[in-house]
């Protein structure tokens, strides 16, 4: 067989490298319908990225879609274990058709994703953290992989906004500020929250700092000792972080409460990754728990998602060549003759057999049957 | 290679307005001054320690250009943020370009809540937004300038548009309903670019923050 990098792109390459360390990890390929039910997606509306489902009705009447995501048509297509510890680690490799922000037309977006389902404990969330900046790391480019988690932020604006001297509607609406300028990082916002809400020097510093580039967990840890439930999200981000640290992930993960999962569905740690070169995120994933719940699910799930089209962006096609040989044949030159030399010469690289070579076609060399090579680029 | 950052600047006098903050900071580039037809400028010496390309946007479009990763930090007013919402870090309120998100409409206006309340203005999701927080229905209609003429031909019964002064309205018999919101030029960036070149980018926004004396402390 071919070697696979002479006719694979390099998206299409990252795929099978990206398919090889999720079955090595005991991953398996989950194979689905492009449609699914509309109603699957009308009923969770919620959890959807982006408004807008594209349907069609069906041969027997019943109004289908084109997915707009992968998970949910996982959860509702697999079923609880009897053991409560058993998991579910698929994989799959899938288009979902959703609206573009930019565009605000319907694109197709090619994902490659994991999710683990079932008796999710610490250890599987520290190999889909793993794997998601292995995923990261087989792109080539430096890479970033940041964590953070949704209840610890939700705790942080609970805890800074309960200690300001304000009326328990202005607490609500504060607290929303402080979530909305740490996901922003708008240190003006978090200024005039400061000055206005009569916040205390703890609370004012920390809301500074989480504005900042990233999340100190230790100042976190000192922030929260008393409290036991956001503790245990830190270590749980702790955790995660000093194994992929253990791992040898180059400086990864960042933690940055910043960081939403990209889906009303996370409900805890999330994930999200960026490479450099690509202006927006590759990767996104995260807890799930919640929507599992909703969906009559018992158990826990993880994953994430790479999204392969904006991985595709960096690599250019401007300078590949269109064949690496033209063969160029007349009239009455020998059909066989012809085809046997370009049987032979396409072991060496790629081949185009023409009468006349096509205005622009690129290449290295040029053969005008039976003669030898003439130039080469 | 020296890490430069790529900055979009939006044209006429709000950008005009920002390069002077930028240039105050120790991110200067002289070239932008200059009297000529090119789009791109650059400097990879700066005060500030940075290196600097800025580029000419139309306003509307800084938060694309940085969205999408072709500038990594732009200024662009929270207008345009709150409309179109793009997925950026917003850094820093510069300050200026300091104006008003109004409703407006004929003196003396009174709203008739039997019928839907007709809305001309470029803002339409800043509009639908603030009128279904009221629980009034509107009727929507899209304009992309010259809005305050709704009203006033008919077109409409209120506008959602910018006010600075006031003095168009006053000019043309209209006055300031309620006000939505203020608004300001902000610092904006990517979200990638605030990773890949964290230093430059951090530097520029603390060191303009110092200069416009918000640096919090």
């Amino acid at each position: 067989m071919k070697d696979a990098s002479l006719v694979l792109d390099p998206v299409e390459l990252i795929g099978c490298e990206l398919r090889g360390l999720y079955s090595a990890h005991g991953y398996t390929r989950y194979r689905m319908s492009k449609f699914e039910e509309y109603d699957l997606y009308s009923r969770h509306k919620e959890f959807l990225v982006s408004d807008g489902v594209l349907t069609f009705t069906d041969t027997d009447g019943s109004l289908r879609a084109l997915k707009p995501d992968v998970t949910l048509s996982i959860i509702k297509n697999t079923r609880d274990r009897e053991d409560p510890l058993a998991v579910d680690k698929l994989f799959y490799c899938e288009n979902v058709y959703r609206i573009s922000k930019q565009s605000g037309e319907f694109r197709e977006i090619q994902q490659i994703g994991l999710e683990c389902i079932g008796g999710v404990d610490p250890l599987c969330v520290c190999e889909i953290a793993f794997l998601a900046a292995g995923s990261l790391e087989a792109i080539g480019r430096p890479f970033v992989l940041e964590l953070s988690h949704t209840r610890l932020l939700e705790a942080v604006a609970d805890r800074i906004a309960s200690g300001a001297d304000a009326e328990d509607t202005e607490k609500e609406k504060l607290r929303a500020g402080i979530i909305e300028a740490v996901r922003t990082k708008n240190r003006s916002l978090a200024g005039a929250i400061a000055e206005s809400s009569l916040l205390g020097d703890a609370g004012k510093r920390l809301l500074f700092e989480l504005t900042s580039s990233g999340t100190d967990l230790c100042r976190l840890a000192e922030f929260f000792k008393d409290d036991e439930e956001a503790s245990g999200y830190i270590a749980e981000l702790s955790a995660v972080a000093g194994y992929l640290e253990a791992r040898g992930m180059g400086g990864n993960p960042a933690v940055d409460l910043s960081v939403d999962g990209g889906a009303d569905y996370y409900n805890g740690i999330v994930f999200r990754g960026y490479v450099e070169g690509v202006s927006d995120r590759v990767l996104s994933g995260g807890r799930y728990d919640l929507l599992m719940e909703k969906m009559g699910r018992k158990g826990s799930a993880v994953g994430f998602a790479v999204y392969l089209d904006e991985i595709a962006r960096l690599f250019d096609a401007g300078s590949k060549i269109d064949a690496d040989t033209v063969i160029v044949y007349g009239d009455g030159d020998d059909v066989g003759q012809v085809l046997e030399l370009s049987e032979r010469m396409s072991r060496d690289g790629s081949v185009y057999v023409c009468r006349s070579v096509p205005d622009g076609f690129r290449y290295r060399k040029l053969v005008r049957f039976p003669g030898k090579a003439e130039q080469s680029e | 290679m020296k890490e430069i950052v790529n900055i979009a600047l939006p044209k006429g006098r709000l950008g005009d307005c920002a390069y002077s903050i930028f240039e105050k900071a120790g991110f200067s580039c002289p070239s932008i001054l200059e009297n000529t037809r090119r789009l791109i400028f650059e400097n990879t010496e700066t005060e500030g320690g940075t290196g600097v390309r800025y580029f000419w946007v139309k306003p509307s479009d800084v938060a694309i250009y940085v969205e999408r990763g072709a500038a990594d930090v732009g200024v662009v007013g929270k207008d345009i943020l709150d409309e179109y919402l793009p997925d950026v870090y917003e850094l820093l309120d510069l300050g200026i370009g300091k104006c008003r998100m109004a409703v407006a409409g004929p003196k003396n206006f009174r709203d008739d809540s039997s019928k839907p309340l007709r809305v001309a203005t470029k803002f339409v999701r800043t509009a639908r937004s603030y009128f279904a927080g009221k629980g009034r229905d509107i009727d929507v209609i899209k304009l992309n300038g010259s809005i305050e003429l709704a009203p006033i031909l008919g077109l409409s019964d209120v506008i959602v548009d910018i006010v600075e002064t006031g003095t168009t309205l006053r000019e043309n018999d209209l006055e300031v309903l309620s006000v939505i919101g203020q608004i300001s030029a902000r610092l904006i960036a990517n979200k990638s670019g605030f990773r890949f070149k964290n230093e430059g980018v951090t530097r520029i926004a603390s060191m303009i923050a110092a200069s416009i004396g918000k640096d919090g402390k």
